[in-house]
């Protein structure tokens, strides 16, 4: 009893409208970009990925001129190796490097662990600092389940809000500041404002604007507002 | 693997007490007579405490209470520099020349801890070193994995689900054979990994399809002895589990098959419990293990050969994979056996391996 008076006057936050809404999935896998970074394509089942309708890229290595591409937040899931996939020059620490990098600089970015290495206790700070994992060898239906779960666990607008939040916060923005953007964004996606929560993240891009990976991550916030029923 | 505790029990210069009552003699020194008359057994208590400092006991022995890896050690049932004063004059007098100076027992824990994690370690380099070996072997199977796949994708259908449903049988069974591969490589990492069943923290998870998935995949093993596995229960918890987690109703499902005898059944029920838990029980017909073998079933290379089955291969490995993975979720597969249910034979029963998950 007091634990249901208590939740009627508790402080709802974006996760819990988050989790309330049924997002449109089959639309989200359409959209959504994966990129597999492996030196062998074999390892993962990209021919079955591409028939059942996702949209996956594949790069066996990540050179210098690629880094730029991740950094911009080009793919939405990147499943990254942990060995052969980054020059000396990129990366001396191989894929550990690249996914230290791109978590550094983008929280919003989501990267799974592929890799046939969870049997070596140094490779798990590499699959600690993941999103998730994917043990190799792997099927396709076990794989895809996996991605599936990551996706629906990880693009939500509560994820890139937090996101966004963690890199505004160290740029300077206050935390005041952020808690009355954050109830207007909830009141109006709770109100199913489209128009208004448009607007509202207009507003919030320009704080954003000071980052470019807060921007990334507010864009991903509108293709999901969008996407809601 | 390396008995620690037959290591230390040989070696061990003075008193040694490596299972709770029990002191044996050193190699150089025995236990005191004063330490065998005592009344208050203090050391009992000592024992698996780990303490940092020495401790005297009313008797004027010393005990060291310790740990290396992991198992529980006490030095006991001896007089030291530190306890010898504890004596009264007749006694000190008699123990003049049996006194061990502290500092040589403490000596003596440290290089013998230092020596067994040395060993432990190599073992374990050397169980890495030939995972990396074995690693080779992951591209062959992936490709393996991709072309049968590509053979699914060739069928009548839209979407892969549909075109598995209409392929042949020899293809669904090369599938789910493949799916059991990749299952039983994927498995290996647990066992020189300490943190791998733990990784990539909890999910919730649908437990009962999760098992029915299982047992459809098993099904090409099982046919070969004509073997039916049954799944029953109600059951719509989904408790937060390790990605680990499928390793144990694996191994319960591999160990069932192996040893049951043909034509009999392999019932596996799976059902709610508690708030959010799940119950699982595996139940099948064949050899059971004598009851003074059940305690060693989890242990690391175990292996019990019911007479008739040499043949059968196997590498005492699976049930102490199942019960890594248990104890990182926090709960205890049991084993029991019904002998005689239905079999002529003495040796064969009912097996019955059960656990709770959540609640």
């Amino acid at each position: 009893m007091f634990s249901k008076i208590k939740s009627l006057f508790a402080r709802k936050t974006l996760q819990d409208v988050s989790v309330g809404y049924s997002y449109n999935y089959a639309e989200i896998k359409k959209r959504i970009r994966i990129l597999v970074i492996d030196d062998n394509v074999e390892h993962f089942p990209l021919e079955s990925f591409r028939r059942d309708g996702y949209a996956v890229d594949h790069w066996a290595k990540v050179n210098s001129e690629d880094i730029a591409k991740l950094e911009r937040g080009d793919f939405d899931v990147i499943l990254l190796d942990i060995k052969g996939v980054a020059d000396k020059a990129v990366s001396p620490k191989d894929g550990f490097g690249v996914l230290k990098l791109l978590k550094t600089r983008n929280p919003a970015q989501i990267v799974i662990a592929f890799s046939g290495q969870s049997f070596k206790l140094s490779s798990n700070e590499f699959w600690e600092l993941t999103d998730g994992y994917i043990e190799k060898p792997t099927t396709f239906i076990e794989c895809r389940e996996k991605i599936d779960e990551i996706i629906k666990n990880k693009i939500t607008i509560s994820f890139f809000w937090g996101a966004a939040r963690k890199i505004l916060a160290e740029k300077g923005v206050s935390d005041s500041e952020l808690g009355v953007m954050e109830k207007q964004l909830l009141k109006s996606i709770e109100g199913n404002r489209k128009v208004d929560t448009v607007a509202l993240l207009g507003k919030i891009s320009k704080f954003a604007e000071a980052s470019f990976y807060a921007a990334k991550a507010i864009d991903k916030i509108y293709s999901l507002i969008l996407l809601l029923p | 693997m390396i008995s620690v505790s037959k290591f230390i029990a040989a070696s061990s210069p003075f008193p040694i007490m490596l299972e709770k009552g029990v002191v044996l003699d050193g190699l150089v020194y025995s236990k005191t007579p004063m330490c065998q008359s005592c009344a208050a057994k203090i050391c009992y208590a000592a024992f698996g405490s780990s303490q940092n400092r020495p401790v005297v006991c009313p008797n004027g022995n010393t005990i060291f209470s310790f740990s290396i890896l992991g198992l529980p050690v006490l030095v006991c049932g001896v007089v030291t520099d530190l306890s010898r004063h504890r004596l009264d004059s007749k006694l000190r007098d008699k123990f003049l020349k049996r006194t061990v100076s502290s500092q040589s027992v403490l000596k003596w824990i440290s290089g013998v801890s230092r020596v067994l994690q040395e060993i432990e370690k190599e073992v374990h380099d050397l169980a890495v070193e030939n995972l990396e070996a074995f690693h080779d072997v992951l591209p062959s199977i992936s490709l393996i994995q991709r072309d049968v796949e590509k053979l699914v994708w060739r069928e009548k259908g839209v979407g892969f689900e549909q075109k598995f449903m209409a392929a042949s049988p020899e293809i669904k069974d090369l599938f789910k054979s493949m799916e059991i591969l990749v299952e039983r490589v994927n498995l290996m990492p647990l066992l020189t990994n300490p943190e791998k069943p733990r990784l990539g923290g909890r999910r919730n998870k649908h437990i009962f399809k999760m098992i029915d998935t299982l047992g459809r995949s098993f099904r090409v093993l099982a046919k070969e002895k004509r073997i039916k596995i049954n799944l029953s229960g109600q059951s719509h918890n989904t408790p937060a589990v390790y990605g680990s987690f499928s390793a144990v109703p694996f191994v319960l499902f591999d160990n069932a098959i192996k040893y049951s005898l043909k034509d009999q059944p392999v019932e596996v029920s799976v059902n709610d419990f508690g708030a959010g838990g799940v119950e699982i029980v595996f139940q099948s017909y064949g050899p059971i293990v004598p009851e003074d073998k059940r305690k060693f079933i989890f242990d690391k290379k175990f292996r019990y050969t019911p007479p008739g089955w040499e043949r059968q291969k196997g590498s005492g490995l699976g049930l102490y994979i199942a019960r890594i993975v248990a104890q990182a979720h926090g709960f205890e597969i049991e084993y029991t056996a019904k002998p005689n249910s239905f079999h002529e034979n003495e040796e064969c029963g009912l097996n019955i391996f059960s656990f709770k998950v959540g609640g």
